[in-house]
């Protein structure tokens, strides 16, 4: 009878225990929050600070129902990290690649569950190629019609495109894609290396290239043409250009309009001490998207669906997204001393 | 007391005592590398604000040699040119602007040379003066970074690069990202300090720390142990230890004395005896129920053939089952929907809907086979509530009404064969003078034609006597054959006597009548015996507008017939 008894509370027991278990695996399980990373390369470090801040800010402003996480990587380890990544369970990511870093996701990324929203992607292909890859920047296709209307406008007859050598798909693609919309207002134009010497006649130079490389041309450029109008792409746009006079009275192609900024987000960057720019805005609107598909549990087959029929409310107003991009203005900035003067906007 | 639950007791009283001793140890810990995280915070707070002072108050000379740790220098004049520059690379708009504005300035992290530097910046009364230094100092064996306000952080010791976004997007100073316990420390100028530590050294720090507890909870066992042994071996009864401790307050009321015990016992039985009234009543309760079911099937049981004798169309037969649907429902509150499908019919009252019906789901269902179709029932019974009893009862109730409903089938059937002669499987004569009735009263409102057939046997006695009644009877079927097959779905034939066979024609004209009246006397021709026939025709309006006088001019043609 007594063992009878001590078998019986015995199983009663286990049973209570189960039940204990299964109820706070439930628990915690539904009340797991999803989780978003934010993947910084750490090995150009200090060049980031902008987005970092831009990302900073808007984790800051949101609600606390999504689980931000930084996840480090050198250059070179990129894919290796997102693979791990994914493994571990997290199923949106936030990134600031470059073209030729986000081509090379195409097979870790394909035919997962995932969503990567970029703050700069802007290659056309390599956003198709890649399923379930989001841009908060509009594409390059939009970008060349920008930079081909405002040198018509301009009535500039010769044009020389210098792309830069360290981002070849967007530099390739964007100013042979320049070059093209020229050719159809009947402009001339010449594309060169940023490494070949200057020969050809110009009356206007397009550079597609990273900030530091225009900082490296610059000189070249004012010796051999004087002061003839310079644009510079998206890419040239960041601290390092403001900083320097090389680069005083460059024309800039801008994705937001740095002047239009709410009050509250200029008091934050008054207080860690920082001045707006593009990259740090795009940041910024890019966690706020992955925010919203990770707090509404959207999945990779849903995403387009969703980003299309929502807009969202970014650091610079209102945008919406078409094509796996955001369609947003194209603005052109003089860089006039260490600020920017809006010459005008283009869609 | 026994000596077992002595011994239960203090191991529970140790692990709980052990548990909490392990938290707050921990916090502890916690604490004490919150605290030297504000050591080294104000040890580096310190050096920045010095460097401040120092270079608000300095006035830098013509040639300038940069001591340790001072990786450039740079004078600015109050409109923002540079006045002189020693090594220093990273003049911003936000050093000049910022300075300006807040009399000092401390710049994010910048990555100078593979070494992370910072730029602190302050305003003299000749314009501003910048120095760009290395923020790392020397702190042994502690994994603490510095961040700059855009969320990117570099190892005071090894310099080593790290993005701490979500850290800093955090208010709480203690964050958990596991493996790791992240301490952030109050945010001085442009940075914040964090301590990034391993949760299993901050454990196995805090069990260390907790040691002296083990040892306490160790000896106390071994002394129980031991007190255990020497009372046995002293040949004392341990009872004699036992009942000191059932002295003390605490443990008396895990123990009962005798009185206690016999009352625990008397109690047992108290409890015992109310369970089995519980029992008794909850039978009792059982049979009233049971009881007042049966009486409410009772009355169904008499209520159901009154039901279905008012029956005498279509739509009533619709109501009977509604009736009998709703009844069933308030048998009982067990019963929370009910549902009858009869051929094609469906009826739900309740819970049931008509997908319950089409469908065989988890839904109490009882299909019965009636005289001539299927009477299918899906019930919605509470599981709770309804007990075997009332299902056996249900079920038997359902099978009376498929009994009645079957009798009403038999009785529709019976009604239905007195409309057609049994032989001819033709309308009798009353049915079809009903039915010609009502149909020359809508010729007449419509002014149409129509024709009469009358069709009689000749000889049919004689031919009965030489071939045989069963023959006759054979002759009889033919002929009725012959004329379904002559007539169409809108015409109306009958048995109209012994050996004759009236038709009626709807909307047929005179003109095509002689070709029918051919047709069908070809084929009763090919009877293979020889058959005499005769045939009367009457036409209205022509011959008349009564059903009497119609069939009275096809008779008397039939008749000149056989006279001509």
């Amino acid at each position: 009878m007594k063992k009878y008894l001590i078998k019986k509370y015995l199983i009663i027991s286990i049973v209570i225990i189960a039940i204990a278990l299964v109820a706070m695996i439930f628990f915690f399980e539904r009340n797991r929050k999803p989780v978003v990373g934010i993947l910084f390369p750490i090995d150009s470090a200090t060049a980031y600070s902008d987005r970092m801040a831009g990302a900073l800010i808007a984790i800051k402003s949101l609600p606390d129902s999504v689980k931000f996480v930084d996840i480090d990587f050198k250059s070179s380890d990129l894919s290796t990290v997102i693979s791990k990544s994914i493994k571990s369970g997290i199923r949106y990511f936030v990134t600031f690649l470059t073209s030729s870093q986000a081509s090379e996701l195409r097979n870790v990324l394909n035919g997962k569950d995932v969503i990567l929203v970029d703050s700069q992607v802007t290659n056309p292909v390599v956003i198709n190629e890649i399923k379930d890859f989001y841009t908060i920047s509009p594409t390059d296709t939009i970008q060349a019609s920008a930079i081909a209307d405002y040198i018509h406008a301009k009535n500039y007859k010769n044009i020389l495109i210098i792309k830069g050598d360290q981002n070849p798909i967007y530099e390739n693609y964007l100013s042979s894609r320049i070059a093209s919309d020229l050719h159809n207002y009947g402009i001339n134009s010449v594309i060169t290396d940023a490494n070949q010497s200057l020969n050809a006649t110009a009356d206007c130079v397009v550079l597609v290239m990273s900030s530091n490389r225009v900082i490296e041309i610059m000189p070249q450029i004012r010796s051999r043409y004087g002061m003839i109008p310079v644009i510079g792409s998206d890419w040239t746009l960041d601290q390092t250009l403001l900083n320097s006079n090389l680069s005083n009275g460059m024309i800039v192609t801008c994705f937001a309009d740095l002047a239009n900024l709410s009050k509250s987000f200029k008091e934050l960057l008054y207080k860690i001490k920082m001045f707006p720019d593009s990259p740090m805005l795009l940041a910024y609107n890019a966690v706020i998207v992955t925010f919203l598909l990770a707090e509404n549990g959207v999945r990779a087959d849903d995403a387009e669906k969703f980003l299309d029929s929502h807009a969202f409310f970014g650091s610079n107003g209102e945008f919406t997204f078409s094509n796996k991009s955001v369609s947003s203005k194209i603005y052109f900035y003089r860089i006039s001393g260490e600020s920017l003067t809006l010459l005008g906007s283009w869609r | 007391m026994t000596f077992k639950r002595f011994v239960i007791f203090l191991a529970v009283a140790s692990v709980v005592f052990a548990s909490i001793d392990l938290y707050f140890q921990f916090v502890n810990v916690r604490n004490e590398l919150n605290e030297e995280l504000t050591d080294v915070s104000t040890v580096f707070s310190q050096r920045i604000e010095g460097i401040i002072h120092l270079i608000s108050i300095m006035k830098l000379p013509d040639n300038v040699t940069l001591p340790p740790g001072i990786k450039g220098v740079i004078e600015i004049d109050n409109e923002g040119n540079v006045v002189r520059s020693y090594g220093f690379n990273d003049y911003t708009k936000a050093l000049y602007e910022f300075s300006v504005m807040s009399g000092s300035y401390i710049s994010p992290l910048i990555n100078l040379d593979g070494s992370p530097a910072i730029t602190i910046a302050s305003k003299t009364p000749s314009g501003i003066i910048a120095v760009e230094i290395d923020p790392r100092i020397s702190i042994p064996d502690r994994n603490i970074y510095i961040v700059d306000q855009s969320g990117f952080g570099v190892n005071l010791s090894d310099g080593e690069w790290k993005t701490f976004i979500s850290i800093l997007a955090k208010n709480s100073n203690f964050i958990i990202e596991w493996p790791y316990l992240f301490i952030k420390d109050a945010t001085y100028g442009n940075y914040t300090l964090v301590n990034q530590v391993r949760i299993s050294s901050l454990i196995y720090r805090a069990l260390i720390a907790s040691l002296p507890s083990y040892v306490l909870i160790f000896v106390l066992f071994s002394l129980t142990g031991l007190l255990y042994l020497y009372l046995k071996k002293k040949d004392r009864p341990i009872e004699e230890f036992l009942n000191f401790l059932g002295e003390i307050k605490i443990f008396s009321k895990y123990e009962g004395k005798e009185d206690q015990k016999f009352v625990k016992n008397y109690n047992d039985l108290v409890n015992e005896w109310n369970k089995l009234s519980k029992g008794y009543a909850s039978v009792i309760d059982e049979i009233s129920q049971t009881n007042a079911d049966l009486i409410k099937f009772n009355d169904l049981y008499a209520e159901l053939p009154m039901i279905f004798e008012r029956i005498d169309s279509e739509e009533s037969f619709n109501d009977a089952i509604k009736i009998v649907a709703r009844r069933i429902l308030d048998l009982s509150k067990c019963v929370k929907g009910v549902g009858v499908k009869y051929g094609q019919k469906i009826f739900n009252i309740g819970t049931i809907t008509s997908y319950d019906l089409q469908n065989n789901g988890t839904k109490f269902n009882l299909e019965i086979k009636t005289h001539s179709n299927t009477l299918g029932f899906v019930l919605d019974l509470d599981r709770f509530t309804t007990t075997d009893i009332f299902k056996e009862l249900l079920i038997s109730l359902l099978h009376h009404i498929g009994s009645v409903v079957s009798m009403h089938e038999l009785r529709e059937e019976r009604n239905e064969s007195a409309r057609y002669d049994p032989l001819t499987e033709l309308l009798t004569r009353q049915e079809f003078s009903n039915l010609v009735f009502r149909e020359i009263e809508i010729l007449k409102r419509e002014q149409g034609q129509s024709a009469f057939v009358l069709i009689d046997i000749k000889d049919f006695r004689e031919f009965n006597e030489r071939y045989g009644h069963f023959e006759g009877d054979v002759l009889m079927k033919y002929i009725s054959k012959v004329i379904k097959n002559s007539t169409r779905i809108t015409d109306i034939s009958c048995r109209w006597g012994e050996d004759s066979f009236a038709i009626y024609f709807a909307n047929f004209r005179k003109t095509d009548m002689k070709a029918k009246e051919a047709e069908i006397l070809g084929k009763i021709k090919e009877f293979k015996r020889e058959v005499n026939i005769k045939i009367g025709v009457s036409y209205y309006p022509q011959d008349g507008e009564t059903f009497e006088e119609l069939m009275k001019m096809a008779e008397e043609r039939s008749e000149s017939e056989n006279e001509s």
